[in-house]
């Protein structure tokens, strides 16, 4: 009856749901393991900037008790996952890897742990990111030594606010009285959010760990974690293949922690190739559905018109499990599609049964060129891999990466300096006070924001004054947008390898700041195959093709794109490969099986 | 020189509409509420959170668009203006920039200098939706319950040519946007703002002066001295050789002036963005046909009823002016059926001036006397059931206690007899006790005639029409007095 925990890890999510429900392993016995996994590789992996695991013994006592009592359980009922800190949790702080919103505890549940919490999944925790998603590494995390920060700096912080409130110098709300006047609905919505609310601001003293359900403790990865930790060049999550190779980003944290056994599945967003890039380099299958088919309420956003939400997960089918949970229209964002959520596991099932005669899969030849040769040898042995199960492949000719790059860059710091200039130091998160608004504003920036960020808003607020630059930036977005639906008129898929390179060294990633400059270059190179499709809302995903050679053997992605609304099309694909190659076993053992 | 120069001025103007709930969220709007307790995470712009279009404000601005003859945008577009200031908690307004809910259409205002029933018809170029910001109070302290509150955003075209005009635009706006029940319409509270733009012209000439911004005025009379005060500076500017340069200004009513504030903003400053969290607005064209056909009279309209109705002018403006008197008016009309017209003028001068007179116009509509009560009063005087005197006795009454004037006519005696024999029989009783007076006058010492229908008259003061007492006295006396030709 019970299962000892390498059992547990070493279940897809898919099969740990069932075996949740058959009864045969408990969701609070696979919480335990997961989170004892958790622990154990906290040092290594530095995934997690913060753990929740009573809700998670919780959430999963919820789960054996609904079971108890004969009620139908969700689909990923038991599956313990994580989620990409940029994924906004009630009563769990949530700072999308950034100084800025450290110790922020949001008062509401984003689109996310909403609906998976509905599906019977159970949250391990919150995941490292680059911070606000702005990152193709996985090492501009401000987050990671959260806890140090919060304890240093974060006391001074709660000090400074109270300042702030009682000099009356400078902006401030006026507090609300909650209660009496309010009237019940107040004074509900107050007990609600445990008086933290209205500004959302975190309690001073404790603002962690005890959200407004109260029941939370906090949980932390030990803050002498190396990842991260002081005196260490590599401030982000390790790639479990290999910790001098970085695991990518931005959703970085959601990718160390599955491939790395510290979640069944995970769930992060991808802008321009933040879910993809990750996956392939850590050797998982990960999604980006079509633009507006996953809510993006509770996202904290970077750039809305290319944000999306998906899954990480160690198998098609528990990325297509989780992806039919996540999808769907939601009431809290207008951009959400109505179309109807297909069982996309079942297609990926049909695909894996079926195989793929009949499909046709576009290539482009000349978009190859470049190309890692251990990544190009990978890629060709998965198109005949592809023809082997059926598939037909066809040349055809893609929209030019670098103009679809450079519309990105632009575009996306654009709307960054837009959804970014919240953070005045006002109403939450860091606060810098200074004698006048402006001041302040300027200071708590200056002290919340990284590098990165700062050079993404300083770039998208130059070209907001741009209006030449930012129409040719908005043709080349709709001329790359145009280029991939010509393609996909006369195909199913376009293949390609996720990333140019099988891996990046933590070294290359880490440069002096003087060479920062010409690092943005090349990061943006790397999502030169995933953003096209970022840019034209279309649907892609990754799964593993391939290993390198090594030591150490670095896992390498293939890249398929597909047309809107057709995740369950490209998951078929993506299943009957998965199953007409060795590297579900392989990748899926995860580096120590490997 | 500076004769050669006519004001062009445009109005932008801001309207809170009268809805239940903000415009991006379901937060409610609770006017009064206590500071920051009418607010949400979308309020706050907490991260994560994303705007939700409320379908009320858009039947809202799409009733007021209709009223206005504007052509309703089948598909209109979000548009993210930029500014940092703390009352804008996400750093940018969402506002409908690039393709607004509705265009052109226009504004009939009255034209006194072309006639007491003249009006023309002001140029509207937009018509947008856009959200609140938070109020910024006395020691930086904020309060964002306002924040996010839904705006209707309507500018006119620089087409009005006076300070008066500027100041009569609002006001017939105002009225329009009450007829219609879409906003408060009060400049006190803020839910309805105006900024005013000014240039100077040469007379006869198409090249655009230089325009200068007033913002936020709250008064109608300070639009208007506003703009004077404006149009002096830019006249006096100009006189002395100086160019006028954009700005943006505020009107300090303390020295009734203009003082600059800032260079004025251009649209590159604000760095528009198109909104990327909301899909364009669709307006069915069905639902603008909709609202077009379900609009009320609207107050131009009706200054040309009244004015068929036989109203003077001034009576009119009075009516529409004060809308709580004019719908009063309306219905105590409504309730005379057919006989309305005839009684029209003599109804407006019982309600302006006798009932007003007792009932102050805010208290109208919690008054005990109903509009078909005053309506039936004026009905009663004119069918000669009840004397002038009597109608305010009765006035006093309904005004007191409510209730019909025909049943306090009756209670208080005050219904003029209209019974012919019971009234000679009355006055017979009369004559009887004068019978020395009416055998002399009988005998044809005339007289007595005025002595007699003096007694006569004592006896019926109020109860009968002094016309027909005279004919019935003068069959009484058989004979009537000298040169008296009713007979």
């Amino acid at each position: 009856m019970t299962a000892d925990r390498a059992q547990i890890v070493a279940l897809s999510a898919g099969e740990l749901a069932d075996a949740v429900r058959t009864g045969t392993i408990a969701a609070v016995e696979a919480a335990r393991a997961y989170l004892a996994q958790v622990e154990d590789t906290a040092a290594r992996l530095g995934a997690y900037v913060r753990t929740t695991p009573a809700l998670a013994l919780a959430e999963a006592a919820a789960v054996d008790a609904a079971r108890a009592r004969g009620e139908p359980l969700g689909p990923l009922a038991g599956v313990p996952y994580g989620l990409k800190d940029s994924l906004v949790t009630a009563g769990v702080a949530t700072a999308a890897g950034s100084r800025m919103l450290a110790g922020w505890v949001p008062p509401y549940d984003g689109a996310h742990v909403r609906r998976m919490r509905a599906a019977g999944a159970v949250l391990l925790g919150k995941l490292a990111l680059d911070e606000f998603g702005m990152g193709a590494h996985g090492d501009l995390c401000a987050d990671v030594p959260e806890d140090r920060f919060l304890d240093g700096a974060g006391g001074e912080r709660a000090s400074e606010h109270a300042r702030m409130d009682m000099s009356g110098r400078t902006f401030a709300p006026v507090r609300a009285r909650s209660g009496a006047e309010g009237g019940a609905d107040a004074a509900a919505r107050a007990a609600a959010r445990g008086g933290g609310w209205p500004s959302g601001h975190p309690r001073e003293g404790s603002g962690r760990g005890e959200g407004p359900r109260g029941a939370w403790s906090s949980g932390h990865v030990p803050s002498d974690s190396p990842s991260g930790a002081a005196g260490r060049r590599w401030s982000g999550p390790s790639n479990p293949w290999s910790s001098g190779h970085v695991p990518g980003g931005s959703s970085s944290g959601a990718a160390a922690a599955v491939a790395g056994r510290a979640a069944a599945v995970a769930v992060g967003s991808d802008t321009g190739g933040s879910i993809r890039v990750p996956a392939a380099r850590c050797g998982l299958v990960g999604v980006r559905p079509t633009w507006g088919r996953v809510s993006r309420a509770g996202l904290v956003a970077f750039a809305s018109s290319l944000d999306t939400v998906g899954p990480l997960a160690r198998t098609v089918d528990d990325a297509a499990r989780v992806l039919t949970c996540l999808a769907g229209q939601d009431d809290a964002d207008s951009t959400s599609l109505r179309a109807p959520v297909p069982d996309y596991a079942a297609m990926a099932a049909r695909g894996r049964g079926d195989g793929l005669r009949g499909v046709t899969i576009g290539v482009d030849p000349a978009g190859l060129a470049g190309v890692e040769p251990a990544v190009a040898e990978a890629f060709a042995a998965a198109l005949a891999t592809l023809v082997g199960v059926g598939a037909a492949i066809v040349e055809v000719a893609l929209p030019d990466p670098g103009q679809a790059l450079a519309a990105y860059a632009a575009l996306s710091a654009v709307e960054a300096v837009s959804n970014l200039a919240r953070y005045d130091g006002v109403r939450y998160g860091l606060c810098v006070p200074k004698d006048s608004f402006a001041a302040t504003a300027a200071a708590t920036r200056g002290a919340g924001f990284g590098r990165e960020v700062k050079r993404r808003l300083v770039l998208g607020a130059w070209l907001q004054a741009e209006p030449e630059l930012l129409a040719r930036a908005r043709a080349a977005r709709a001329t790359a947008t145009a280029g991939l639906q010509a393609a996909l008129a006369g195909c199913d898929a376009l293949a390609s390898p996720t990333c140019a390179e099988a891996g990046v060294r933590v070294r290359e990633a880490v440069l002096e700041d003087s060479l920062r400059a010409g690092r943005a270059l090349v990061d943006l190179d790397v999502d030169r195959f995933t953003v096209a499709a970022s840019l034209a809302g279309l649907p892609a995903l990754s799964l593993p093709c391939g290993l390198t050679a090594g030591p150490p053997a670095l896992p390498i992605g293939l890249h398929l794109v597909g047309r809107r609304l057709e995740e369950g099309r490209l998951l078929a694909i993506a299943a009957a490969f998965e199953a007409a190659t060795p590297w579900r076993a392989r990748l899926f053992a995860g580096p120590e099986g490997a | 020189m500076t004769s050669e120069l006519v004001p062009v001025i445009g109005l932008e103007v801001h309207c809170r509409l009268k809805t239940a709930s903000k415009l991006f969220s379901a937060c409610p709007l609770r006017p009064g509420a206590a500071a920051n307790s009418a607010t949400d995470p979308y309020t706050w712009a907490l991260p994560g959170t994303l705007p939700t279009v409320n379908a009320a404000a858009v039947a809202l601005a799409v009733r007021l668009a209709a009223a206005l003859g504007c052509e309703v945008a089948e598909e209109s577009g979000w548009d993210r203006k930029h500014y940092f200031y703390p009352d804008l908690p996400k750093g940018y307004q969402i506002s409908q920039h690039a393709r607004p809910l509705a265009r052109g259409g226009g504004l009939e205002v009255p034209d006194p200098e072309a006639g007491p029933w003249a009006t023309r018809v002001i140029a509207l170029q937009r018509l947008h939706l856009e959200e609140d910001a938070a109020k910024v109070h006395a020691g930086a302290l904020l309060d964002y319950n306002r924040a996010g509150a839904p705006l209707v955003e309507i500018v006119t075209a620089p087409v009005i040519r006076s300070a008066a005009e500027a100041a009569r635009v609002l006001r017939s706006l105002r009225l329009l946007l009450l007829r219609l029940g879409v906003s408060d319409a009060t400049m006190e509270d803020g839910s309805l703002r105006c900024d005013v733009n000014v240039s100077l012209q040469r007379r006869g000439s198409s090249a655009p002066g230089v325009r200068c911004e007033i913002k936020n005025l709250n008064s109608f009379n300070f639009i208007e001295r506003a703009v004077t005060a404006e149009v002096e500076r830019q006249e006096a500017l100009l006189a002395a050789g100086v160019p006028v340069t954009p700005v943006t200004l505020r009107y300090d009513p303390a020295r009734a002036a203009v003082q600059v504030m800032r260079v004025k903003e251009t649209e590159l400053e604000y760095r528009w963005l198109p909104e990327p969290d909301l899909p364009p607005l669709r307006v069915d064209p069905a639902a603008a046909a909709a609202a077009r056909a379900s609009l009320p009279e609207l107050p131009e309209r009706t200054r040309m009823r009244y004015c068929v109705l036989g109203l003077a002018p001034i009576e009119a403006a009075q009516l529409i002016d004060e809308p709580v008197l004019g719908d009063w008016y309306d219905a105590a009309l409504t309730s005379l059926g057919p006989r309305g017209p005839a009684l029209a003028r003599r109804l407006c001068k019982w309600l302006t001036v006798e009932l007003i007179g007792r009932v102050p116009p805010a208290q109208l509509a919690s008054a005990k006397v109903v509009p078909a009560a005053l309506a039936e009063l004026v009905r009663m005087l004119e069918c000669g059931e009840v004397s002038a005197p009597a109608a305010k006795q009765i006035l006093d009454l309904l005004v007191e206690e409510g209730g019909v004037p025909g049943g306090i006519a009756a209670r208080e005696g005050l219904l003029l007899e209209n019974d012919d024999a019971a009234l000679t029989a009355a006055i017979v009783e009369v004559l009887r006790g004068y019978p020395q007076q009416v055998a002399q006058y009988r005998a044809g010492k005339a007289t007595l005639w005025g002595y007699l229908i003096g007694r006569v008259m004592q006896v019926l003061r109020g109860r009968a029409d002094p016309q027909r007492v005279h004919k019935l006295l003068v069959v009484a006396l058989q004979s009537p007095p000298p040169g008296d030709e009713t007979i």
